[in-house]
């Protein structure tokens, strides 16, 4: 093992730092909380991040080449990138950045910088009325993906939509300075990044995903609510960022059917910016289950976390519900009737109220 | 190590001859010579995991299965078990009987690719709890009992699934989870 491994670093130390340009791209994401500056390279380069008269400035131990050299932004955090030279990139920072923060990913190698900064709300310039606060609410499925189906013949892409759109009109009737918007307000089928795109786009506060559950077992019944688990954010980026990936390090190419060039990218970064809702996500979790089992009286099968994809990319506190077995007949017969719908969008109401203010009470 | 990581690189190149659909698992005593024809084979017992009746933990099975020394060969001995189904009271099937498993693939960095065929999640029905129990009995199974599997990547059909029935997410490989598991 020890001489393979030499043998196999050797093709590496030979390389001189006059080498070819490593092939590299650079991408920003303004729909976070911070901005993201991603350069994406076809191996890993060195790399350091200094103060310059512009904003910031990262020199590379190799050359890069990149397709587009410059782009203009109208961002607060970051008015534009250019590649100066081969190795110098030049972050022309806006007037709301305050600070960065930089990491390096795997597989593809890319470099991360993370510009903070305080993002006016709604548009820059004259005075506006502060936008309304959004909240979103998600029926699971739709269309043809029919979702868990009762031995009665209950829908659970039914149900859910009766209930998001019986909790929309409860939710604007308590706050009517709040606008709840529902991924589909109709019978069709949604793709899942497209929900928590619908998210993003609105700067929503929160993001609730409502979902019936279905089970083999005949003595599955309950409510349960689901935050991302850390496995599919912290442990992920772990292994990608990883130093331990030998493989990586030996410059081997790891199979990887999943990869999808920038899909997998986007994926990956995604995750990370639900990583720093997941606390909070936790405590809405727990609220919603709280208020579930007082309110509407269901079996409790608690907070749960799952690797659940129509939350991932979320950049706000995120939750699926899942509110009852449509495959256990006698929570099957409960959901179909109207006041047990009610006592649910009561308690769920209850659970986001009480969740926001105590986020305002923070603020 | 690097043999063994070397053998199992060929194979991925090459695939392995030994799979493709089959039906039912063999149970160890279909397995078996009758007394007296053959030596007796040698057993070693494997953990599997059931979900419990009520679908909110995994439970952990015992279970003597025919000895083989190649880890493709036990990975694929540990999914047909799995598709055979418990025999533990209070658990129930984790994977659709009509479960066909595809092919299997380990890889050097400790990925098994499982790639099934559109049985399973055509035969799992719309919830998230099913698909939940389906997915980490697989992931908890292989990483228990195959030395050297530290995470499972899930296939359909030969191909990347993104998920089973539209929760879970399956576009990258999956740790085991402890905490699903009943202690």
């Amino acid at each position: 093992m020890p001489v393979l491994a030499l043998v196999a670093l050797l093709p590496v130390l030979a390389q001189t730092p006059q080498a070819a340009a490593v092939d590299a791209r650079v991408t920003v994401d303004t729909s976070g909380p911070t901005t993201r500056l991603v350069v994406t390279a076809s191996r890993p380069v060195a790399w350091h991040v200094s103060a310059a008269p512009t904003g910031l400035e990262v020199l590379f131990d190799e050359p890069l080449r990149l397709d587009v050299s410059s782009v203009t932004l109208d961002d607060p955090m970051l008015r534009g990138w250019h590649l100066v030279s081969e190795r110098r990139l030049q972050l022309q920072t806006g007037p709301a950045f305050t600070g960065q923060e930089t990491f390096e990913l795997r597989n593809p190698w890319r470099l991360v910088l993370d510009l903070q900064g305080r993002r006016p709300a709604g548009q820059t310039g004259s005075a506006r009325v502060a936008p309304a606060t959004v909240i979103v609410l998600d029926p699971g499925h739709g269309g043809v993906e029919r979702g868990a189906v009762g031995p009665g013949g209950l829908q659970e892409k039914e149900v859910v939509l009766d209930l998001a759109r019986r909790l929309q009109a409860v939710l604007q009737r308590s706050d009517p300075g709040l606008a709840v918007v529902l991924t589909r307000d109709e019978d069709r089928q949604v793709a899942r990044d497209e929900r928590t795109a619908i998210a993003n786009q609105n700067r929503a506060e929160l993001f609730v995903s409502l979902h019936l559950n279905s089970s083999p077992a005949k003595g599955a019944a309950g409510a349960e609510t689901y935050f991302l688990s850390a496995e599919a954010s912290d442990d992920q980026a772990r292994t990608l960022a990883g130093v331990e990936n030998e493989a990586a390090r030996r410059g081997e190419v790891v199979a990887q059917p999943a990869a999808g060039g920038t899909g997998t990218l986007d994926l990956i970064l995604w995750d990370l910016a639900q990583n720093q809702y997941l606390a909070e996500s936790g405590r809405l979790a727990q609220a919603v289950q709280r208020e579930l089992n007082e309110l509407a009286g269901t079996k409790d099968r608690g907070v749960r976390q799952a690797p659940f994809t129509v939350l991932m990319g979320a950049t706000m506190p995120a939750i699926l519900v899942e509110l009852g077995f449509v495959s256990n007949p006698a929570e099957e017969a409960r959901l179909k009737d109207s006041a047990y719908r009610d006592r649910m969008v009561d308690a769920l109401a209850r659970a986001i109220q009480g969740f926001r203010q105590r986020i305002a009470s923070l603020q | 190590m690097t043999r063994v990581a070397v053998a199992l690189g060929l194979l991925f190149l090459t695939g392995c001859a030994c799979g493709g659909p089959r039906g039912p698992a063999p149970s160890p005593a279909a397995q078996q010579a009758p007394e007296g024809t053959l030596p007796e084979l040698e057993h070693i017992e494997v953990t599997l995991f059931f979900p419990a009746e009520d679908g909110t933990v995994l439970v952990p099975e015992k279970r003597q299965i025919v000895k083989t020394a190649e880890p493709v060969a036990l990975a694929k001995q540990v999914l047909a078990e799995l598709v055979a189904g418990p025999q533990t009271p209070g658990t129930v099937r984790a994977l659709p009987e009509s479960t066909v498993l595809r092919q299997i693939y380990l890889t050097p960095d400790g990925t098994a690719f499982a790639d099934f065929g559109s049985e399973l999640p055509a035969g799992l029905g719309g919830g998230s709890e099913s698909e939940l129990m389906a997915v980490y009995s697989i992931v908890n199974s292989l990483t228990t009992n195959v030395s050297g599997v530290t995470r499972v990547a899930i296939l359909v059909g030969g191909q990347p699934a993104e998920t089973l029935n539209g929760h879970l997410d399956l576009t990258r490989p999956l740790a085991p989870r402890q905490d699903l598991v009943r202690g």
